[in-house]
């Protein structure tokens, strides 16, 4: 089995008596890219602040390159790039400051070239002031400054966020760079989908505080699925069928999402309520989230999207 | 060098602020003690003109201003604000501008990065401030300018003000830290430090002032170190 | 630091609560109106008034006069000088008019006393105050000139208590100290506990003289010559009182009357201290005098309400002779601050008023040349305040229920004993301690009882929990606020026990129960490694 590179145990946060996230069992290996989703407010960037020691849990540990988290030494942190929510920089300083800035803490592996490539590659000038930068590009910096240093593990929490798709696929380069070179870790965040769908060979699911998801991105799109039947009579008020995630019903018509169940014991649910027909709906990685986060026996708001 | 980096990154923040401080009290000061040459009797007008002898005397004409009484108190203002504002631009703006969190993952401990953060203050009050004074000080103190050497008492008297922007600036840190809210415990950083402030200006014995200030700057930094290990950005 | 403050908020609303209701209850209802005194008053009324309002002066040879004064249709204060309008008339004991007309003309010349130095002329310890604190750059400066030059400048060292002497050039000249004048900071002898002083311009020179008097002592500072003369010192206790006549020398033409002692000036410094003992230094020639009086007379400043209603001395001092005047009242002095009802009955009650004169032998001894009685009458149609009773009496013991225990404690250790530098804080604990009273009992058991139930739902840390309660304990509310403070941490509802419990441990401190794991399902995804 790979190294594990980070891990939690029982991670649990209360903000005064609300349960932010609840008992989060973790372990990352060395060499993935691990996708960390969860809705707003799920608790991601909760866990991932006390993962790096910003916030104390309530309850569990974590441990990032065998460090326990609410003691990272500075050694440790040295080999851990940060990119954090919004990309907030220093405003005052230019690139070159905050370049010299950054270079002081990684005295040994600070890569000058590649950030000065990468600074190029981005067509910026290292005498502009982050002040004066626009979001994707203090995004490009932020990036550059956490992939100079040749960091073991990379943690991003929602790097993409509002920034255009160029900068997005720029963004997901930089991190394929990093990927490419072997023994590298990377947990990102992110609530675009298909930037997740691109790069991360695991995810992991968050839903209300709660770990839903951890397993390989396969295994997760293989698993999510949605089957509409249609019936001649009166469809069936509820479908009786494990793993059953969701289920709408219209006149005649069930639309179910399921979790891991297989094609046999779909065929074998048709043929015992007496479907005249079913089909699997093809679904991406976006829509399959939001399956399965969605709250149970939720409705949907507009109702012209009901399946007729 | 982590701690050298976060050092000149504070100070270069502080340094508006503190050359503006500190010129300020210097602009003062060179208005105040404009060099008036050749130096005349007619300076101490009370004492002299219509001087008759065994006449009453207000006793209290016997109490004179010193010579950097004006920058002395311009510096009581000066040195607190500027206290305040670097606990400010410290510990407050990286709360709104969100970026503890970066500073924070730097590769160094929490308490270098306080260190550098106190030792930034402590120099950007002590050394403009800190120099201005003596400057001001030395040239009233010249015989040439004023014939009568500045009291020791009013140059510690700035020097006092200058510990006690030191004073503000912990409390405006330890306030910035609290996670409390503003009407409830929150705002005990400002009001100690205030109420510290008012009451070793008042004191006059040298033991109790130096006494007092060692006490107030060790209670707010030993509560501004807890806090800072402690709290959660 | 969160005690501190909480203990200083509390007293403040402590003291805003009583003094509110003293103001609330002083600017409350008027009294009823006072039946209506009657306008005229008889011949003999007029007569009493009269001499009762009348300045009792001595003549040098111990004869008294009577001496009235008007100006217009009313009564002269005695306190105020006499106007060019000023009208006089001069009795004898005997109540015969000897002379009348404008008071600056009246022939007689009385004898004059030591008064306390007026405002103006007088330096005390809260004007040091603004020299001594360091966060004012004001200096105490005492120019030395001959006419037309300024020669040198003393200034007054706080921190060394002396004065240090610069000529125009800015060298340093001496330092002049308790002991006279020193060369060094290193030798100069301190002054000591500062008190006030006195400055006057000497008759021959530009440069002021001080009358310098600490906590025991009396020096006279002559910055021209750089001499310090101790002129008294107490053999015990502390100057409670210092009074100067003819001392300085330009109050030769400020003493009340025209030319008083004038023809027979002779310096007097009168001292008394606190131990009640009075002390006389006089020249021409020079002479400390230490006054012998009656044990039965010291009841200032023991009692300092007696001082009130007799026993006041003044002293002067002529040629040949050292007097002493004393004035009286055959009434019994309250025993501690009189309330509006003492006063009113105060007033209602007619009293004797005796004014006595002494020579003051060399030895102290006091031999009577003359006295005085007249009647003080009663006051009619007096009656009570509507108001009485303060309401701080009633509203401080519920308002100091509040208060910190330790001030108990601190009170029952004798803290007054060690207050006399620090009254102010004997006199805080005084008034603010809770006296050791049920209700504070009651105050505080249930303070520790909401602090223990809150407590111990928090943390299961034994030591915590009795810290927490001693100081509570100890400090009462102040106590409760500061724990309430650092403590007010969440708490959930246990999934075990279904009690509260605090999350600053990952076990219920109740049943121990850790918190509830979420179980995975079969709706989960979780794949191991």
């Amino acid at each position: 089995m790979s190294e594990i590179v980070l891990e939690t145990k029982g991670l649990t946060k209360y903000y005064g008596g609300k349960l932010a996230l609840d008992h989060l069992d973790l372990q990352i290996p060395r060499g993935s890219i691990c996708g960390f989703l969860g809705r707003n407010g799920a608790g991601k960037t909760t866990a991932i602040k006390m993962m790096l020691g910003l916030l104390h849990p309530t309850a569990g540990s974590a441990a990032l390159l065998g460090c326990d988290s609410a003691a990272l030494t500075p050694a440790v942190r040295q080999r851990i790039g940060y990119v954090t929510e919004g990309h907030r920089l220093f405003r005052w300083m230019s690139i070159a400051k905050l370049e010299r800035f950054q270079r002081a803490f990684f005295p040994e592996q600070w890569d000058d070239r590649f950030f000065g490539d990468m600074i190029e590659y981005f067509e910026l000038s290292t005498k502009q002031k982050i002040k004066h930068l626009s979001n994707g590009q203090r995004a490009q910096v932020s990036l550059a400054l956490a992939l100079a240093p040749n960091p073991e593990l990379l943690i991003m929490d929602d790097p993409t966020l509002g920034l255009d798709a160029a900068i997005r696929r720029q963004f997901l380069e930089g991190m394929i760079e990093l990927i490419t070179r072997q023994g590298r870790t990377v947990l990102f965040s992110s609530h675009i989908l298909a930037d997740v769908e691109r790069v991360a060979d695991r995810v992991v699911v968050v839903d209300r505080g709660r770990l839903r998801a951890d397993c390989p991105l396969e295994a997760f799109r293989a698993s999510v699925r949605k089957v509409i039947a249609k019936f001649s009579d009166t469809a069936p008020s509820e479908a009786q069928i494990e793993g059953l995630l969701h289920c709408r019903h219209s006149k005649k018509q069930l639309e179910m999402t399921l979790v891991d169940v297989g094609d046999a014991e779909v065929a074998e649910w048709a043929r015992q309520t007496g479907a005249e027909h079913y089909e699997f709906v093809e679904m991406n990685l976006e829509d399959q989230f939001i399956e399965f986060t969605a709250p149970p026996n939720h409705r949907r708001l507009f109702q012209w999207e009901e399946v007729e | 060098m982590r701690f050298l980096a976060l050092l000149k990154k504070e100070l270069r923040e502080s340094l508006p602020w503190l050359l503006l401080a500190a010129l300020i009290v210097l602009g003062v000061g060179l208005v105040r003690l404009r060099p008036r040459a050749p130096f005349s009797v007619a300076d101490y007008w009370q004492y002299t003109s219509g001087m008759t002898p065994g006449e009453p005397v207000n006793v209290h004409y016997l109490v004179g201003a010193a010579q950097l009484e004006l920058p002395a108190v311009w510096l009581a203002f000066i040195a607190p604000a500027l206290g305040l504002v670097l606990g400010v631009r410290h510990f407050w703006v990286p709360l709104f501008t969100r970026t503890w969190s970066f500073l924070l993952h730097r590769s160094a401990k929490r308490s270098t990065v306080l260190a550098a953060k106190l030792a930034a203050a402590a120099i950007a009050l002590v050394v403009p401030l800190g120099l201005v004074w003596i400057s001001l000080h030395r040239y009233a103190c010249r015989p040439d300018v004023f014939p009568f050497p500045e009291p020791i008492k009013v140059f510690a008297s700035g020097w006092l003000c200058i510990a006690l922007g030191f004073v503000v600036y912990l409390g405006t840190a330890l306030s910035a830290l609290s996670t409390a809210r503003w009407y409830t415990t929150r705002i005990l950083g400002l009001a100690f430090a205030t109420l510290a402030v008012f009451f070793i200006i008042a004191q006059w014995k040298l033991t109790w002032i130096i006494t007092l200030t060692i006490l107030a700057i060790a209670i707010l930094l030993i509560q501004t170190v807890a806090a800072f290990e402690d709290r959660e950005f | 630091m969160t005690l501190l403050l909480i203990l200083l908020a509390l007293v403040i609303v402590q003291f805003c609560i009583s003094e509110l209701m003293w103001v609330l209850w002083w600017v409350g209802p008027p009294a009823p109106p006072a039946a209506s005194a009657p306008t005229q008053l008889t011949t003999e009324e007029a007569r009493i008034q009269r001499i009762q309002e009348a300045e009792k002066r001595f003549l040098p040879d111990g004869t008294l006069h009577l001496v009235t004064k008007t100006d217009g249709p009313r009564w002269k204060p005695h306190h105020t000088p006499d106007s060019p309008t000023t009208q006089a008339q001069v009795y004898d004991a005997n109540d015969r008019l000897l002379w009348e007309g404008p008071s600056r003309e009246n022939p007689h010349t009385y004898l004059s006393w030591a008064g306390e130095a007026r405002h103006r002329d007088n330096f005390n310890v809260y004007n040091m105050r603004s020299i001594r604190v360091i966060s004012q750059a004001r200096i105490l400066q005492v120019p030395v000139a001959t006419e037309g030059r300024l020669q040198e400048m003393w200034r007054y060292h706080p921190w060394a208590d002396c004065f240090v002497g610069h000529d125009v050039k800015g060298q340093t000249i001496g330092y002049l100290g308790a002991a006279g004048l020193a060369t060094s900071s290193k030798e100069v002898k301190p002054f000591g506990d500062f008190e006030n002083f006195l400055v006057w311009w000497p008759p021959d020179s530009y440069s002021p003289i001080l009358l310098w008097q600490t906590d025991r002592r009396l020096y006279q500072i002559d910055f021209a010559k750089q001499e310090v003369e101790l002129v008294f010192e107490s053999p015990q206790s502390s100057i409670a009182w210092m009074g100067t006549h003819q001392w300085d020398s330009y109050r030769l033409s400020l003493t009340r009357g025209s030319g008083d002692n004038a023809e027979h000036p002779r310096p007097l410094l009168y001292c008394q201290t606190e131990d009640s003992k009075h002390y006389l230094v006089v020249r021409n020639p020079a002479r400390t005098i230490a006054v012998s009086m009656p044990d039965e007379w010291a009841t200032w400043p023991g009692n300092h309400w007696a001082r009130w209603f007799g026993n006041q001395f003044v002293f002067g001092a002529m040629d040949q002779n050292v007097f002493m005047q004393r004035t009286w009242i055959e009434y019994p002095p309250p025993a501690q601050r009189p309330d509006p009802d003492w006063w009113a009955k105060y007033r209602a009650t007619a009293k004797t008023q005796w004014v006595e004169l002494y020579r003051v032998s060399d030895a102290g001894q006091l031999d009577l040349v003359n006295r005085h009685s007249w009647t003080v009458p009663a006051r009619k149609h007096e009656t009570t305040q509507a108001r009485s009773g303060d309401p701080r009496i009633w509203v401080r013991p519920n308002v100091n229920a509040m208060s910190p225990l330790l001030w108990d404690l601190a009170w029952s250790a004798g803290v007054r004993r060690y207050t006399s530098e620090y009254r102010d804080l004997g006199e805080f604990i005084k008034a603010t301690r809770p006296g050791y009273r049920f209700r504070h009992w009651l105050v505080t058991v249930v303070l520790l009882a909401l602090t223990f139930l809150h407590i111990q739902s928090r943390n299961a840390s034994k030591a915590t929990i009795v810290f927490w309660l001693v100081l509570v304990g100890l400090f009462n509310l102040a106590g409760f606020l500061t724990y309430w403070a650092m403590n007010h941490t969440p708490t959930i509802k246990c999934s075990a026990c279904g009690k509260r419990r605090g999350l600053t441990t990952t076990d219920c401190v109740r049943c121990g129960a850790a918190l509830p794991t979420p179980e995975h399902g079969r709706l989960d995804l979780i794949v191991g490694l």
